[in-house]
């Protein structure tokens, strides 16, 4: 019972090079790393940064432009990885008529041999739901629940939702949020939520896939993440950084009167004078947002496996930390 | 059973959380040797925290010698954390009631005598609650 | 911070450990056949089928009583048989103008409504069974359960277009066979305005061969256009646009009978009066060659107007009665055609489609 849900060395999602276009706008572009199974990782990124696109492409929906992106290995329409994958679109639609028996009997028939009906009814019941009530007369919330009780019953091993709490109340966020926790935890489930509201994720994921401008700018352990950033606070006057700063990769700093503040990866002991504290998750992600010139961040474990292969294959030891 | 409280704006990481009110309630007497921690699904259903960070916590507390993984079990508490010495009616209780007595006469008021034991504290034992120091010196 | 932790119950009786994953479990009672996704396209469309059955046998219940009541009438006014020359004609056609005054009206909407079946199955299966479904995002919900999107859309489409084909079928046979013992009476005088080359689309294979072109047309349009409304308009307008001209070749799908008289002759060929279908007359010319008709029946002297533009005969081409069948299994052979060239299209906009 104390073995973590993950399994560090299997993957779950990769993608190398991958890039994907509306017409002539790339929704994404060069954007490589890797998920681990078992991990429930944040998609964080402003409005319009390829977050959805990205979980089209996972879900099967759609096919990249340039490069590649596996789901367990497999290309994910393909016969053997599509029953493995639950996805919950933004705007969760359902076929409105459909009573909620009928939608989680849809399930049932198009999940043949992989449909759990007990936790899909389970689910429902959670929230109050009668069987018989019409998908078009339900609240948000209430479709939500639905939709996530199409997504459980198929038993996924990845499950991809793109803001899924996003019309929820408060109470229904907690317990939708407990629900899929759970059902992370008796099945050892990869989740991916993306969303743009740092507090749904915060204590939920302990993973984190930062996307701005179609790439990836962080990726890896949210542990990992923070650790490797310290927020230095200290004083300063005159133009530039400090010299001391030099040997540090300096991802953002404000200047206010003599006080200088800065959010930087640490590469060797830090200046003694500089009061140095670990970030909290949302001053990392609002540090890198702000600061698009600083370069990509992937912690070992979210580096694709197999460009890791050509680049030992080279000489290389690490991927370079700049992805573009 | 013990049910987790979790409060996300706290600055304490979530499996520290955890950790801590397991050893408070191993304190209190809440659980004792035999009982058995919620499973990880249980706690996130209640909770809604990531799974992992309960079993993170349940690792860090089986490293601790205080509870132990039964594989297909469970985790069980292997030993309590509640002594004879801190129980109601013992001799340093009493001590201390007494003292709480002489400090309120003297005109301190609650603050007053949490900051004066929050100080006097510090300087009994290194370092603040809950970090590994204190979990260090419990588990030998 | 707050670190009391509350007790709470353990679990009364239950055994000490963690809770198993629970297996599936059926609902009480005889667990519903699985029907895959042909029970999602019967669930989507369940109400219509249910109305277009009821529809299917008011129409059939009606052909019956038609075809029955038309040839009681013929059999009690003895219309079976020619006229023999005598006083019996003049009873004969007042017999002929009640019938058309009882029946004209009801065989005139029932083969209305068969010629427009192909716009009707275009409609449905642009909206409701495509565009529908790209349009409010549902098609996402189907695709990422186990099923592959070309399954789906196959069998999406394929059951709706068997039945459509079905009740097409049906619908046509029911009124072939009302039609058919009175169509050809009279050399078709009981029927005027739905003789066999006026009442072709309604008849035989036409309107099972128009479905299947308005579902592929419907099918493509849906496909292309992704708002139901929208494709429901486009697939009317485009189906009238391909439809019609398509008709138009339909007389020459078949080698014609020629008939040519001299400009001596009194009167050019009549365009009308028998049960032939005569849809082409104009003039000839010395060396052979065919002019258009000019109207020159309106001409005081007929002979001098067609002299004058340079002919010396009319010809007159017209598909006798023996060609209905001929001419029916042509066109819905081409019609057909068009159908698989509009299906080819609407497969390769979906391979586009499909991840």
């Amino acid at each position: 019972m104390t073995g973590l849900t993950f399994q560090p060395e299997r993957t779950a999602v990769e993608a190398v090079g991958l890039g994907a276009r509306y017409r002539r706008r790339w929704a994404l572009q060069d954007c490589s790393f890797r998920l681990p199974a078992g991990r429930v990782c944040a998609l964080v990124g402003p409005n319009g940064a390829g977050k959805s696109t990205l979980l089209s492409l996972a879900a099967g929906l759609r096919r990249p432009a340039e490069g590649s992106l596996t789901v367990f290995g497999g290309r994910p329409g393909a016969a053997d990885v599509r029953p493995r994958i639950a996805y919950l679109s933004q705007d969760k639609p359902l076929y409105p008529r459909f009573t909620i028996a009928d939608t989680l009997r849809m399930g049932r028939e198009l999940n043949p041999g992989r449909w759990d009906q007990a936790v899909a009814e389970r689910t429902v019941a959670d929230g109050g739901l009668s069987h018989e009530a019409r998908i078009g007369d339900l609240s948000g919330g209430q479709r939500t629940r639905v939709a996530l009780a199409l997504a459980f019953g198929k038993r996924p091993e990845l499950l991809l939702l793109d803001e899924p709490m996003a019309d929820l109340d408060p109470l229904v966020r907690h317990e939708m949020t407990a629900a899929l926790m759970a059902q992370a935890a008796e099945h050892a489930t990869t989740v991916v939520i993306a969303s743009h509201v740092l507090a749904e994720l915060e204590g939920v994921c302990d993973y984190l896939l930062l996307i701005a401008d179609g790439r990836v700018r962080l990726a890896g352990e949210v542990e990992d993440l923070l650790a490797a950033h310290s927020v230095l606070v200290g004083r300063h006057e005159g133009p530039g950084l400090p010299r001391e700063f030099a040997t540090h990769t300096v991802v953002e700093s404000r200047a206010t009167g003599r006080q200088l503040t800065a959010l930087v990866r640490p590469d060797g002991p830090l200046p003694e004078q500089w009061r140095a504290t670990e970030p909290s998750l949302e001053e990392l992600l609002l540090a890198h947002l702000r600061s698009p010139g600083a370069p990509a961040l992937l912690t070992p474990s979210a580096e694709p496996r197999a460009l890791r292969r050509r680049l030992h294959a080279q000489g290389a030891s690490r991927l370079p930390e700049a992805a573009a | 059973m013990v049910e987790f409280r979790i409060d996300r704006r706290s600055g304490v990481a979530t499996y520290l959380q955890i950790v801590q009110q397991v050893k408070q309630a191993l304190r209190l007497g809440l659980l004792a040797p035999g009982d058995k921690l919620p499973t990880a699904k249980e706690v996130v259903a209640a909770t809604a925290i990531n799974p992992n960070t309960v079993l993170k916590a349940y690792r860090e507390l089986d490293r601790e010698g205080l509870v132990e993984a039964r594989p297909g079990l469970g985790t069980f508490v292997r030993r309590s954390l509640a002594r004879p010495q801190a129980a109601a009616g013992s001799p340093l209780r009493a001590e201390l009631a007494d003292w709480m007595h002489r400090a309120r006469e003297a005109g301190l008021d609650r603050e007053d005598v949490a900051a004066l034991l929050a100080s006097v504290l510090e300087e009994g034992f290194d370092g603040p609650p809950g970090t590994t120091g204190t979990a260090a010196h419990e588990a030998t | 911070m707050s670190t009391t932790a509350s007790v709470t119950r353990i679990t009364p009786g239950g055994p000490v450990g963690p809770v198993g994953p629970v297996g599936p479990v059926e609902p009480a009672g005889r667990p519903p056949r699985s029907l895959g996704i042909a029970w999602l396209v019967w669930r989507q469309h369940r109400t219509t089928a249910w109305i277009a059955l009821a529809v299917l046998a008011a129409l059939c219940a009606e052909l019956v009583w038609l075809r029955s009541a038309m040839t009681g009438y013929v059999a009690q006014h003895g219309l079976a048989v020619p006229c023999p020359d005598g006083d019996g004609c003049a009873a004969r056609h007042a017999a002929v103008d009640g019938f058309r005054g009882r029946f004209l009206d009801v065989i005139g909407y029932n083969a209305l409504l068969l010629e427009f079946l192909p716009f009707l199955a275009g409609l449905f299966v642009a909206g409701p069974v495509v565009a529908r479904e790209l349009e409010s995002g549902t098609y996402k919900v189907a695709w990422t359960q186990s099923v592959s999107p070309l399954r789906w859309f196959a069998v999406k489409l394929g059951l709706p277009v068997l039945a459509l084909v079905a009740g097409a079928s049906l619908l046509s046979a029911a009124f072939t066979w009302t039609w058919r013992p009175v169509g050809h009476l009279e050399q078709g005088r009981l029927v005027d305005g739905n003789r066999w080359y006026e009442a072709f689309d309604a008849l035989g294979p036409a309107p099972v061969a128009g479905v299947l072109f308005g579902a592929a047309l419907g099918a493509l349009t849906g496909l292309l256009v992704r708002r139901a409304p929208a494709a429901m308009a486009a697939t009317v307008a485009v189906c009238a646009v391909l439809y019609w001209p398509l008709t138009a070749v339909r007389p020459y799908l078949a080698d014609p009978v020629t008939q040519t008289r001299p400009a001596s002759a009194d009167y050019p060929p009549a365009l009308s009066g028998s049960d032939s279908w005569r849809y082409e007359r104009g003039m000839t010319t010395p060396s052979g060659g065919r002019l258009p008709d000019a109207r020159c029946i309106e001409a005081s002297s007929i002979q001098h107007c067609v002299t004058g533009h340079g002919a010396d005969g009319w010809y007159l081409d017209y598909h006798p009665a023996a060609h209905f069948q001929r001419l029916e299994w042509a066109e819905a052979g081409l019609v057909t055609a068009a159908a698989a060239v509009l299906a080819g299209g609407a497969v390769w906009r979906l391979r586009r489609l499909c991840p």
